[in-house]
């Protein structure tokens, strides 16, 4: 059975998602991190790193309307392409914990969990980890101009268990 | 010319022109030095009568022209914070007003690189078309026709958003 790696990412107590092994780049504890006006609430601070301005996604904003907390504990920095031919991209995910390694199995596939409004739009698929399902976050989705409007309608819960055609594996970007 | 090529092309004449920075209490604003035509004291300010969204007049050559002031989270207020003492009058290409700012400084060149806005940040109508550290802090770099658009509604279809600086 095909597996792949993925990090765990801790939004709140009880609550997680997760990204590929190799979307993760880089970690920052406590980072210094910029206000930008006129932006959406989920992605309104930036950080910089390597010289670049990268923004900051805030999925506890996101799915509970709650800004993560300051001072951020861990800013992860992460990489992904919207084309596999595409130069890689850079942005950040504020964490109140540092993310956990775990191996994820096709036969761990489950639905994305029904109370966790704004999930459906930023998941790929889901996994069932310790009991708890854990949505895989599109990085490229999420960075891109698709959610600047913030959350959209919710959409009816998908009749399947698996929340996509392809393997559970095969979604971990690699 | 897409909205992204025009705002990238725009991301590149700000790294290379001329800009004033503009302090709005703790946020810096990056503005072209071609959309500044003079500073002003917030002394000559007169606060009778101003129109909408603005906190006065102040006279430049023959004109009187509407001043205007934003807060750090670049909305427009109709109160005067402390420590806004300059007035820097800004051109657009059909009109000019003056923005109240806590300090102007005009740079000859910005010592680093000017980023786009990211695109999941880019708010439809946002002032902010790039970003830029300055002096070791975070600049938003933005146009006179954009502040306008912010400040004056009416003005919008002059600044065209995303087309402009």
């Amino acid at each position: 059975m095909k597996q792949a790696g993925a990090w765990l990412l801790t939004i709140a107590p009880g609550r997680m998602v997760a990204i590929g092994e190799r979307e993760l780049n880089h970690l920052i504890h406590e980072p210094t991190i910029y206000a930008v006006p006129q932006t959406p609430r989920h992605c309104a601070r930036v950080i910089e790193w390597e010289g670049q301005i990268l923004p900051v996604w805030d999925l506890a904003s996101w799915l509970f309307d709650a800004p993560a907390a300051d001072p951020i504990a861990v800013m992860a920095v992460v990489g992904f392409q919207r084309t596999r031919r595409e130069r890689p991209q850079f942005g950040a995910l504020a964490l109140p914990t540092p993310p956990v390694r775990v191996l994820v199995r096709d036969d761990q596939a489950c639905p994305l969990p029904q109370d966790l409004a704004g999930v459906q739009a930023l998941a790929i698929s889901c996994f069932k980890n310790q009991d708890q399902a854990v949505p895989i976050i599109d990085l490229a989705l999420m960075f891109s101009s698709a959610l600047v409007g913030g959350r959209p309608a919710p959409r009816p819960a998908a009749p399947t268990p698996n929340t996509g055609a392809r393997k559970l594996a095969a979604s971990l970007p690699s | 010319m897409s909205t992204a090529t025009q705002t990238t092309q725009s991301a590149t004449a700000a790294q290379s022109a001329r800009v004033a920075a503009l302090k709005l209490d703790a946020l810096n604003v990056l503005i072209p030095q071609q959309d500044v035509r003079t500073l002003e004291s917030s002394i000559d300010i007169d606060a009778a009568s101003p129109v909408r969204g603005a906190i006065g007049w102040i006279a430049y050559r023959q004109d009187r022209l509407p001043v205007y002031c934003l807060s750090q989270q670049l909305e427009p207020m109709t109160t005067i914070p402390s420590g806004r003492r300059v007035v820097v009058v800004l051109q657009t290409s059909t009109r000019a007003y003056g923005l109240l700012c806590s300090e102007v400084t005009l740079l000859d060149k910005l010592a680093s690189s000017v980023q786009e806005l990211p695109d999941a940040m880019a708010l439809p109508g946002s002032p902010i078309y790039a970003l830029a550290m300055h002096e070791g802090a975070l600049a938003c770099v933005s146009s006179a026709a954009r502040i306008l658009a912010k400040v004056d509604p009416t003005a919008k279809n002059n600044a065209t958003n995303g087309a402009q600086r």
